[in-house]
């Protein structure tokens, strides 16, 4: 048995079980990164020796409830990890050791798992494709000639490749979702304010939330309740319960609504279709599939662009090479073009125009999900219009991110909880499905995507590396 | 008319000054085109008439997040800790120019 | 040509909180060893976020109320963006849009036209920055940055340009900063920098300046680094005649910040802060918005009295002068003592009633005011007995005494003249002399030759 290749489920089972120690699974998995790393680039920072003396040092304490006690995890690059390097992949704090932990790293450490690695990911996650990591890129598992997405590629990559047991990662507008649909894992990105977003590095903080990339909904939901919950260090994480949404829904009477605006005719051939089918699949296992309306998500992108480049080119000020880091110059490009854009956005004169013009369009696109939200429970769509795209097609495309998150931008902006679960192939590449529910409706999500997972084999596939 | 909307390169310019960002010499003559990309995208927004929507600054609705006034030392940094990663101290300061660029 | 000056001011108070402002530092920085009250949030590191801190939110309110100021019960933090070395986030949080006071102000005493008030704009809170100190290292000039005072909440009380002098500045600080010593949230202690002020001033000619509806002129200068009362005047003052000398010989003033060099007695153009600003203010991101209740509002106000009211009071219920009300309500500490001693005599010699209760107000006052007793270690019941003791020996009739005062300095010119040349020596003869006739305290008649002499 491979250990490495154990679903989150599997591993505790059989940890709890003694088939087999935390120190195996490290080192499976370790060894897994050996072998597959010079062709995928999934992490910057391999913890190997570190992870594999924690993992040697495990000692059971009655009493103690460590439900992941043993269980390899990755973190993407921009959470801070104290002692260990925390880049956000970019060059400018290439050697920054962080002397804290982000909250849900703490949380992560709290319920015993070891974490073997820091994942790539675009550089401050500006951007899709994770080509722009100063890094160099990650490469997606099923075809390393094509892009793993983004940002958090190299958490989406290293979990398909079977490099780590699960990963988190964190979304703004699609960097979970729209990677783990390209390289066919499960990512839940949870209600904006759910998660602490304490010590993570701040992208747009009006939309910035962590979650979980598995490899089952099951996993992801298992990981998402120890990262999920009010932080006193987050201002912005919500006050209330975890488990206040929604018990146990069969799909049987569920209302799931097709956005006609979010099948595009410019999707690439198979993607539409694709989930399509999954719809029927739905329809079969008892949910009323009907069509509905909304706002056109071309509007969203123009929105999230605005949002996120000025939240970005204020967030980025910290980056001052006095305290910490190098200097300014060490920006990359994209870094710098959104800086430069975000600062345009919110000068005087401009700020109406832009920034306040886009939290007004926010407040339609959230009203219009209230609407839809009152004829159905849930929405599904493809994640990305296409499948994972080639190496190198990010470049001179300045606004390849926002295209290829399209279908989700909407919700990230209103806050929404959605969830991408794998829905077939086009062309040997996967194909995500997104499920995108009301606020706090993480729970409804997660039960209907592992009812359709239990239905169907695609989430068993897995790359030939 | 759309799209003739052109960030000239005095504007990039005057804005990296403002972003305290140095530009590259290739920076410098493919910014003016490559924002103005972008921005010509982002002017989509004009087509939605918004003037009396409220605005949305935070989705959930939270309001009065705050702490009481208590100081504890739970996060508090040694002054090691706090210096580690910075390229220049001295006897316990931070060290910069004093010309700030 | 005469000119007025238009000055208005921005305060900055440092509140005296026992953590910083969005984290949970100790907010104590005087004196403190560099760089050792700093965590992820006060330092800027990549992902630290902003909590606020509740007492500061309050005090921010009971200070703005204080000030006669409107609340905005729907208010919210914004992100100010400049960079400089001592403000780690490049970014300061601060309230732009909604301030939590406004449209506020505090009545002067002008001596011309009776009170006048100075109108307050805005009092917002906002976190502080560190603190930077030049030096050279290895001959290199560089700036040396602790961090300790990062974040530390902070009060800005802004004015209209309401000043016409010096005076009027001078008054409104020392008002303000005994409100802020009232209310308990700050020592406002300008030597320490917990009180720092930036006065904007630019002049007018007097002979076509419309007091009532003020023509401000185009340009302001505003003056920083000051950080006495003292600095305040002779900045201000120096900046009145810089600008006087211009106008005089034609020239244009132009706006700019200005700092004053205490070395050189003069005010210097401050360069860095020359570049144009555009501080891209927006809603901070991390801070939901507050929205507060009219009851909330009134459960943060100050109960006790302020201090103008207090002056009245004394004023009224002790019959005290201006000069002695004043001096007695200077901080609560004096005038609640005061009030304590006052309480003491009225039990204490409530029935002996020889002196009338007006009388001992005043004895009391003058004991307090003249520093005749040590009120930290006198309790105020002691201080009456005290007051009792000398009286019996010294129980006199003002007018007896001045009689006999008179009568002995005619009856011994001699030793008047032999004072006047310097041989203060000789006033125990002449207190020993009045004493013979009536028998008081010989500090008091010592006061009256001494008046006399």
């Amino acid at each position: 048995m491979e250990l490495n290749k154990l679903t989150l489920t599997e591993a505790m089972d059989g940890l709890s079980e003694y088939k087999f120690t935390g120190r195996d699974l490290v080192s499976a998995c370790l060894s897994r990164i050996k072998e597959v790393e010079p062709k995928i680039n999934a992490f910057i920072t391999v913890t190997a020796e570190a992870a594999n003396k924690e993992a040697s040092e495990i000692q059971e304490k009655p009493g103690d409830i460590k439900p992941f006690l043993g269980v390899p995890a990755a973190i993407k690059d921009n959470f801070n990890t104290k002692g260990l390097k925390t880049t956000a992949a970019s060059n400018i704090i290439r050697d920054y050791v962080a002397p804290y932990d982000a909250t849900v790293v703490h949380k992560i450490k709290e319920s015993g798992a070891v974490i073997i690695g820091k994942t790539n990911m675009d550089a401050f996650a500006h951007g899709s494709s994770t080509e722009t990591s100063d890094f160099g890129p990650t490469k997606n598992p099923w075809n390393t000639d094509y892009l793993p997405g983004g940002s958090s590629g190299g958490s989406a990559a290293a979990v398909a490749a079977d490099e780590t047991i699960f990963a988190i990662g964190s979304e703004t507008a699609g960097s979970i979702r729209q990677p783990a649909a390209w390289c066919g894992v499960v990512g839940l990105k949870p209600t904006y304010g759910r998660v602490s977003r304490y010590g993570l590095i701040a992208m747009a903080s009006s939309t910035d939330s962590p979650g979980p990339i598995t490899k089952t909904v099951a996993d992801a939901r298992t990981v998402y309740r120890v990262i999920a919950g009010f932080d006193l260090f987050d201002a912005t994480s919500a006050d209330r319960p975890v488990s206040d949404s929604g018990n146990l829904k069969k799909i049987a009477g569920l209302k799931i609504g097709l956005p006609k605006e979010y099948f595009r005719t410019e999707a690439q051939p198979g993607v539409n279709e694709t989930v399509m089918a999954a719809a029927k699949k739905l329809e079969s296992l008892g949910a009323r599939v009907l069509e509905v309306s909304l706002f056109d998500p071309k509007y969203a992108i123009s929105v999230y662009t605005i949002l996120q480049r000025s939240e970005v080119s204020s967030n980025l000020a910290r980056f001052d090479g006095i305290r910490f880091g190098g200097t300014r110059d060490q920006f990359n490009e994209e870094n710098k073009r959104r800086i430069m854009l975000g600062t345009y956005t919110l000068q005087s004169g401009y700020y109406e125009a832009y920034y306040q013009k886009a939290q007004k369009i926010r407040t339609i696109i959230i009203e219009d999900f209230n609407r839809v939200f009152e004829k159905v429970d849930l929405l599904l769509s493809p994640v990305s219009p296409t499948t994972a795209q080639k190496v190198g097609a990010s470049a001179n495309q300045a606004m390849f991110g926002e295209i290829s998150d399209i279908l989700i931008e909407p919700s990230s902006i209103a806050g929404l909880p959605g969830i991408s679960v794998p829905c077939g192939f086009v062309k040997g590449l996967p194909v995500g499905m997104q499920l995108v529910g009301p606020m706090w409706s993480e729970n409804l999500i997660l039960d209907t995507a592992q009812e359709y997972e239990q239905a169907t084999e695609w989430h068993k596939q897995k790359p030939n590396l | 008319m759309k799209n003739n909307k052109k960030l000239t390169s005095e504007e990039v310019k005057h804005v990296a000054g403002l972003a305290n960002l140095p530009l590259s010499e290739k920076e410098t003559k493919d910014f003016p085109e490559k924002l103005s990309e972008t921005i010509d995208y982002i002017d989509q927004l004009k087509e939605i008439p918004a003037e009396n929507t409220p605005p949305t600054y935070q989705v959930t609705g939270k309001t009065n997040a705050w702490r009481s006034d208590k100081s504890d030392s739970c996060r508090l940094l040694s002054p090691q800790e706090a210096l580690a990663n910075a390229k220049k101290t001295h006897n316990g300061f931070f060290v910069t120019k004093v010309k700030w660029s | 040509m005469k000119y007025i000056p238009i000055i208005g001011l921005e305060v900055h108070v440092e509140l005296a909180t026992e953590s910083k402002m969005f984290c949970n530092c100790p907010a104590e920085h005087f004196g403190v060893e560099p760089n050792t009250h700093t965590c992820p949030v006060c330092l800027g590191l990549p992902g630290a976020l902003p909590v606020p801190n509740k007492k500061a939110l309050e005090w921010t309110i009971m200070l703005s109320q204080a000030l006669g100021c409107k609340i905005n019960l729907e208010s919210h933090f914004d992100r100010k963006n400049y960079f400089y070395p001592d403000l780690p986030k490049g970014y300061q949080i601060t309230q732009y849009e909604r301030p939590f006071g406004e449209n506020g102000g505090v009545s002067l005493k002008n001596q011309e036209s009776g009170i006048k008030k100075i109108r307050i704009r805005r009092v917002h809170l906002e976190e502080d920055t560190g603190k930077l100190q030049h030096a050279e290292i290895n001959g290199e000039s560089v700036s040396l940055v602790d961090f300790n005072r990062s974040g530390v909440p902070l009060v800005e009380i802004v004015t209209e340009p309401d000043f016409r002098s010096i005076e009027e500045v001078d008054e409104y600080l020392k008002k303000l900063q005994k409100i802020i010593r009232y209310l308990g949230i700050s020592n406002a202690d300008m030597e320490k920098g917990s009180m720092r002020i930036e006065p904007s001033v630019s002049i007018a000619p007097i002979s076509n300046f419309k007091f009532k509806t003020p023509n401000l002129p185009n340009y302001r200068v505003e003056l920083k680094n000051i950080n006495s009362f003292r600095f305040a005047r002779k900045a201000i003052d120096y900046e009145i005649k810089r600008q006087t000398e211009l106008l005089e010989k034609g020239d244009k003033i132009i706006q700019q910040t200005r700092g004053w060099d205490d070395i050189r007695n003069v005010t210097v153009p401050q360069r860095e802060k020359e570049k144009a600003h555009d501080y891209r203010y927006f809603p901070e991101p991390d801070i939901p918005p507050i929205e507060l209740t009219g009851e909330q509002v009134s459960g943060i106000k100050y109960q006790g009295e302020l201090p103008d009211e207090k002056f009245a009071r004394f004023q009224k219920d002790y019959g005290l002068s201006d000069y002695d009300a004043g001096i007695l309500t200077e901080n609560r500490e004096t005038a609640d003592y005061y009030e304590a001693a006052v309480k003491a005599a009225n039990v204490l010699v409530g029935a002996d009633r020889e002196i009338p209760l007006k009388l001992w107000r005043k004895m009391i006052a003058n004991q307090i005011i003249n520093k005749k007793v040590n009120t930290a270690e006198t309790v105020p019941a002691e201080l009456v007995k005290k007051i009792v003791e000398s009286k019996k020996t010294s129980e006199v009739d003002e007018e007896k005494l001045d009689a006999a005062v008179n009568e002995v300095l005619n009856n011994n010119s001699e030793v008047v003249a032999s004072f006047k040349n310097g041989k203060t020596g000789v006033i125990g003869f002449l207190i020993g002399s009045v004493k013979r006739i009536v028998p008081a305290d010989p500090r008091l008649i010592e006061e009256k030759l001494r008046k006399k002499l």
